[in-house]
């Protein structure tokens, strides 16, 4: 009988696609793994997932021969056919929705290379300040990422935060402040499983967390009347995130309660790294199956690239082509040039489509469902040609079993429909009442 | 001719700033201008009698500076610009606004909106106690433990103000994440500076490899280094995780007659597989001791910022291996030397017939090459690796903070006494009896929790340094009514993070704590000091920065297909240059008009072959280059920081440059582009075939976009003959009418480059050395005025109200009297009533 990742009994040892899992005793086994400590809840876990690649795609007309190696299939509808690239999500074609024309309306006088910092929150960054919003797994976590010890999961191939405009996270707080993403694998392993929360110094570190923080609330608090009016409010907003902090330190002591997951690392490739493209994809897209699996959490982002010139710029390298995914991008329009960024494409289809189908062979609940039907998988750039800020090439796969029916089809808008409005029908697929997210009118129509 | 203020403003008042706007101006210009076009045009359907859409505009209150107190009618106002600028109003049907009718309208509406929120600022109070940037908290811990650790590597970056600064008060913000990575910070930290009693000094890791040779390939066993092409890799056996290494090298050149000296690339890391990946660059010199008496040099680094091989937490005792220092070699202008005769390559890998291949490949270069000995090469003699570094343990910053504690059995006693001197240092001020007895009482909390007293006492210094007196500099009021000094240790502040970025030093501490700061003398000399201190250079570098917008360069990706040979380094000397005029301006007492035209730079190699300069350096080190007249450079609007970044990587940008320059150097920029602008699209069908100037031509026939466009773009077509990465050019492209297509792009037919336009006073320019004349000459006191505001703003950490106007007016005679020296103005400024009050 197939191993189901939801409904885990004690001891179980868990064979999730090439991944051994020694499981979890957990006391909140018998409420589903990984369901809050506080919490009764035995509701299935709804899950959202968003990847970005930078430079956008080739995009040879009809009649070019190399038209097969455009990222956009042909035909429309029901009726569609896959070109050479996104080939590998053939077995997946219930399972996705493609679409073509959407982008940020209000991205697109921004820079070609810029809008990576923007693709999940769908804003135009503020001039001179180059502020963000809050993006869009942000924007979900903060309301439903309650019910898992990771409220969300943010990772990128460079890591970090990068520089403005040319971000290496997808990730911005409700106050457009990036997260900073994890990008080694070993690390992101440490995340999730690595910490043995359980231990006596973790306990006493929280508790002493708790009471440092206690000491500069009360001194914040003490300053207040010997301040000027516009300073008051400065010190406002350093105790509302200090007390946000404490909020955080005391659900990281609740969770403590709970053990984590034992999961045998040996089979995932931690040692991969960035400069071995095809195992270091593979090891991210592993460790989001892991999460989704044992209930860590349930949002996370992947930026396989930024836009700036960084590590994953080189990718292509790992198919013998030439080690400058910008280059390759601007070279799409050149004769023999889209085939060569269609490989790359290809290749990142491919690993793609192997986490989906990992997702789509784990059963979780009743009925022949999956942790694919409960789980909203954007993927996409925010160039379609490269510099260009409409049309991305978008899929959505996934989340049948939250309501999504559109799978199987190509579905293509006009340019004056913003892809806000898919966002909008996503967090509604999750649950929330959103009527709005950015510059949305209302949800997407088709789906 | 030189213009009063008032005749300059004059000149600009499409663009004047609130400067000239004051509100009673405001006023009498809407009662006598521009009443009477509004009554003309919108009261009928927006007034008494209709109030179509519940709007009334002849009772909208045109007093914005004080307003109906609600802001509501700035809203109004902002929407009727907008309704304006859209062209949607008045409606099509009804009668149009004239040209200079909307000119008029535009630029009231703008004025005024500008000149309330001024007041509005003003009114709302100053935000004058702030949060240490990203890099002041860099700074300051660096300073305050004695670590060289990059301390801000998690924290997000800071946002830029509406003027560019990023130390600007209001716009610092907080968040829960902040406070999480300070804390995380903060820990790291202390567990170095801080260790347990009787702890061990860490086992210290050292190797040598000696006896390299020059230009050969030795056996591969040979002394774990292999020079290739010349390129040395360095296998380091064993190392620390985490602590500050030593590199060590010995190094000379063998630099054939008319070559210029190599540049040695250091980096360090894990390498699996492929070796020749540099992994993290510890750092680069340039190597000028010849071969027979090779030079020694030192780099320093922390490990933990350098990826590592192998796994630390899962125990599976994995050996560390793939850990190699590479050193590699660039010539002066930053290309690899790379020499095809030594490319390594595994004699028994490959077939027989691949093996003959890159035998003959291999042949071939060195035919072509000269014999070695006559090329440019290089000798490494010996490399010696170190780490961690510890000339004493424990650790000084250990001795330093915990020598209170000695000769005390009692811990909360020994607690008290090293709490409060580091409470002091940390919040740079005394602090009172009650907060060191609170972060007593935090130790006897936290001290049952952990194992020893040195971890207790580095959670209590951990909370000191996310306590808001750490992370902000606090500037307390009597009465927050009411102006008043700043104290002797608030000035302290503000002097050394003005001038230094970072904490004050013991000297500026010592002063305030005997109350001597304050007093004129000893405040002058004070700013002397800071001044001839080489940490001043951060100073010149942040104000250039941020000033300048030199991360703008960061935001540009120089297209490829338009210029394959653009070196990307070349962003970072760029900057460097930037940085590097700012602080020859500031090191050697020079008019700060040396921005605007100057016959030097500050260049590299690299730099100087691409401006086509003919001073070339012969390393990759930056120094003072002279500029020929017939060079066509000198000034901040000939280097590539302004010219390739404010492009957009393809083509030069005129409407960017042009905006830069009526913002950052004459402080009056243009009113923001109405929503929904149309950006000129080198893609679109109507641009085909035409020149630039052609093209903004036709941007400019839309009514909306004219008026204002016929005052900016003329700044930026005087620079029309610097291209995208900021070389001189004497033709443009123009693209083929074969629309869209990347190929048509190229074949262009280019034209002569046109830089000749006619700025909105009707002077006429041709190119930049006139409009650099015409900016000495015309614009003296704009651009002075604009250097004191932004210095004002950066000094103060704010943006400038209607308070600041009296103090603007009198530090700009004052500069422009002093010849704009700029250290003539810091001192001016830091003495001023403005910089000493709160």
């Amino acid at each position: 009988m197939k191993p189901k990742s939801w409904h885990l009994d004690r001891r179980t040892v868990l064979r999730g696609a090439g991944v051994s899992l020694a499981l979890p005793w957990l006391e909140g086994m018998s409420r589903g793994l990984g369901a809050a400590p506080a919490s009764t809840s035995a509701e299935l876990p709804k899950r959202l997932c968003a990847i970005l690649f930078p430079y956008g795609v080739a995009m040879p007309k009809d009649d070019d021969p190399a038209r097969e190696w455009g990222w956009f299939p042909t035909g429309e509808g029901r009726d569609y056919q896959l070109t050479k690239v996104l080939e590998p999500l053939r077995p997946l074609r219930d399972d996705v929705t493609i679409f073509g024309g959407l982008s940020h309306p209000r991205c697109r006088t921004m820079n070609g290379h810029d809008t990576g910092d923007t693709f999940l929150t769908g804003n135009n960054l503020a001039p001179v300040t180059y502020r963000n919003t809050v993006s869009l797994d942000q924007y979900a976590a903060e309301r439903l990422g309650t019910a898992t010890r990771l409220a969300s999961l943010t990772l990128s191939t460079d890591g970090g935060i990068g520089p403005r405009t040319r971000s290496t996270t997808l990730s911005y707080s409700s106050k457009g402040q990036p997260i900073p993403a994890l990008s080694d694998p070993k690390l992101i392993f440490n995340r999730l499983f690595g910490q043995d929360n359980a231990s006596r110094s973790d306990h006493a570190r929280l508790e002493n967390s708790g009471s440092i923080l206690d000491l500069v609330l009360d001194q914040s608090k003490s300053l207040h009347r010997r301040l000027g009016a516009a300073d008051q409010r400065k010190l406002d907003e350093y105790e509302t995130s200090v007390r946000d902090v404490e909020r955080r330190v005391e659900r990281a002591r609740e969770w403590l309660s709970v053990p984590l997951p034992q999961v045998d690392p040996s089979t995932i490739a931690l040692e991969a790294n960035p400069d071995g493209p095809k195992d270091y994809i593979g090891a991210i897209y592993d460790l989001m199956f892991l999460a989704y699996q044992t209930d860590l959490t349930r949002f996370t982002t992947y930026q396989v690239g930024s836009y700036g010139p960084t590590l994953a710029r080189t990718f292509p390298g790992c198919l013998g082509l030439e080690a400058n995914w910008h280059g390759l991008a601007h070279g799409a329009g050149k004769k023999g040039g889209a085939e060569k960024i269609g490989q790359f494409d290809r290749f990142l289809a491919e690993n793609l489509a192997r986490f989906l189908q990992r997702m789509k062979d784990t059963p979780e609940g009743e009925d022949g469902v999956s942790m694919l039907d409960r789980t909203l998988v954007l993927y996409g750039s925010s160039n379609s040609k490269t510099h260009q800020n409409v049309n991305y090439p978008l899929l959505l796969a996934g989340g049948r079993d939250l309501g999504l029916a559109s799978h199987g089809q190509y579905l293509r808008y006009g340019a004056d429909t913003p892809m806000s409005n898919l966002f909008v029908t996503m967090l509604q697929r999750l649950g929330l009442e959103t009527a709005s997210f950015a510059d949305s009118t209302g949800p997407l129509e088709g789906v | 001719m030189r213009l009063s203020v008032s005749q300059l403003l004059g000149f600009l008042s499409l663009f004047s700033v609130a400067t000239s706007s004051g509100a009673d101006d405001l006023l009498t210009d809407y009662h006598n201008e521009v009443r009477p076009i509004l009554a003309k045009l919108c009261f009928d359907c927006h007034g008494p009698d209709k109030a179509k859409g519940d709007l009334r505009i002849d009772t909208l209150n045109a007093d914005l500076v004080h307003g109906d107190g609600t802001g509501a009618d700035a809203e109004t106002w902002l929407d009727a610009l907008d309704q304006i600028n859209l062209e949607e109003m008045p409606p099509s049907k009804s009668p149009q606004p004239t040209s200079a009718e909307r000119q008029q309208l535009v630029d009231w509406i703008g004025r005024a909106l500008r000149a309330a929120a001024e007041a509005q600022r003003y009114a709302d109070g100053r935000v004058v106690s702030r949060r240490l940037t990203r890099y002041e908290y860099a700074n300051t811990l660096r300073d305050l433990l004695g670590l060289q650790m990059d301390f801000a590597r998690e924290l997000p970056p800071d946002p830029a103000s509406p003027e560019g600064f990023l130390n600007n008060g209001n716009t610092l913000e907080m968040s829960g994440t902040q406070v999480e990575t300070y804390l995380a910070a903060a820990r790291q930290a202390l567990a170095t500076a801080i260790v347990e009693e009787g702890a061990g000094k860490p086992e210290i890791h050292r190797f040598e490899v000696a006896d390299t040779a020059v230009g050969k390939l030795p056996r591969r066993k040979d002394g774990g280094a292999e020079p290739v092409n010349p390129e040395f890799v360095v296998d380091v056996k064993t190392f620390p995780r985490e602590g500050e290494f030593r590199l060590t090298i010995r190094a000379g050149a063998q630099v054939p007659a008319g070559h210029d000296f190599p540049r040695m690339r250091v980096s360090l890391g894990n390498v699996p597989g492929i070796i020749h990946v540099p992994r993290k660059l510890v750092g680069e010199v340039d190597v000028t001791a010849p071969a027979e008496a090779p030079e020694t040099f030192e780099f320093r680094g922390r490990i933990e910022d350098f990826p590592q091989p192998g796994d630390q937490s899962f125990g599976s005792g994995v050996s560390f291996h793939g850990m190699v220092v590479l050193i590699d070699f660039l010539d002066a202008e930053g290309r690899e030397l790379r020499y095809a005769d030594r490319t390594y390559s595994d004699p028994k890998a490959g077939n027989k017939k691949q093996q003959a291949e890159a035998e003959a490949a291999r042949k071939k270069a060195a035919a072509e090459l000269p014999p070695d000995g006559e090329r440019l090469d290089v000798l490494i003699d010996s490399v010696v690796f170190e780490a961690p570094t510890i000339t004493t343990w424990p650790p000084p910053t250990h001795t330093c903070w915990l020598a209170a504690a000695q000769g005390i059995d009692d811990e909360i006693q020994r607690a008290e006494a090293v709490v409060g001197p580091f409470l002091e240092r940390a919040f740079r001020r005394p602090v009172t009896e009650a907060e060191t007895a609170s972060y007593v009482a935090l130790f006897e909390q936290v001290r049952p929790r952990t194992e020893s007293f040195n971890a207790a006492i580095r959670e209590v210094f951990a909370a000191a340094l996310v306590s808001p007196h750490f992370l902000y500099r606090i500037e307390t009021r009597e009465n927050p009514e009411q102006t008043e000094p700043v104290t002797d240790h608030e000035l302290a502040g503000r002097l050394s993070y003005f001038l230094w970025s970072t904490l004050p030093d013991t000297r500026l501490l010592d002063l305030a704590n005997r109350g001597r700061l304050s007093d004129p003398e000893v405040l002058a000399g004070e700013i002397e000091r800071l001044l001839d201190d080489r940490r001043t250079t951060e100073f010149a570098d942040r104000f250039a920065d941020q000033w300048f917008d030199l991360d703008a360069l960061d935001r540009v990706a120089v297209n490829p297909e338009f210029y394959p040979d653009f070196d990307n380094d070349l962003k970072d000397a760029m900057r460097t240059e930037a940085r590097g005029v700012m602080r020859e301006i500031l090191l050697g007492d020079l008019s700060c008009l040396e921005l605007i035209d100057s016959n030097w730079t500050v260049a590299n190699r690299a730099l100087a072959v691409h401006y086509g300069l003919a001073d070339r350096p012969r390393t990759g080190e930056f120094r003072r280059v002279s500029l020929a007249p017939g060079e066509r450079r000198g000034g901040i609007l000939s280097q590539g920081a302004f010219l390739v970044a404010q492009s957009d990587g393809q083509m030069p940008h005129p409407i960017k440059r042009a905006v830069w320059i009526l913002d950052r150097l004459l402080d009056s920029p243009p009113p923001p582009p109405p929503p929904d602008v149309p950006v000129l699209d080198p893609e679109s069908a109507d641009l085909a075939g035409l020149s630039l100037k052609e093209q903004l031509a036709v941007h400019r026939e839309k009514e909306s976009c004219r008026d204002c466009h016929l005052g900016i773009d003329p700044w930026g077509i005087p620079l029309e003959h610097f291209d995208a990465t900021g070389r001189w050019r004497e033709t443009a492209p123009v693209r083929l009418a074969g629309k869209g297509k990347k190929q048509g792009a190229r074949a262009a037919a280019p034209v002569p480059a046109d830089a000749t336009t006619t700025l909105p006073d009707g002077t006429a320019i041709d190119g930049l050395a006139q409009l650099k004349r015409y900016l000495l000459l015309e614009q003296r006191e704009a651009f002075a005025r604009s250097v004191v505001k932004r210095l004002m703003s950066y000094a103060l950490g704010r943006s400038l109200d209607f308070g600041d106007r009296e103090t603007v007016e009198r530090l700009t005679v004052d500069f422009i009297e002093n010849d704009f020296r700029l250290r003539h103005l810091i001192v001016a400024l830091a003495t001023d009533e403005v910089f000493r009050t709160k």
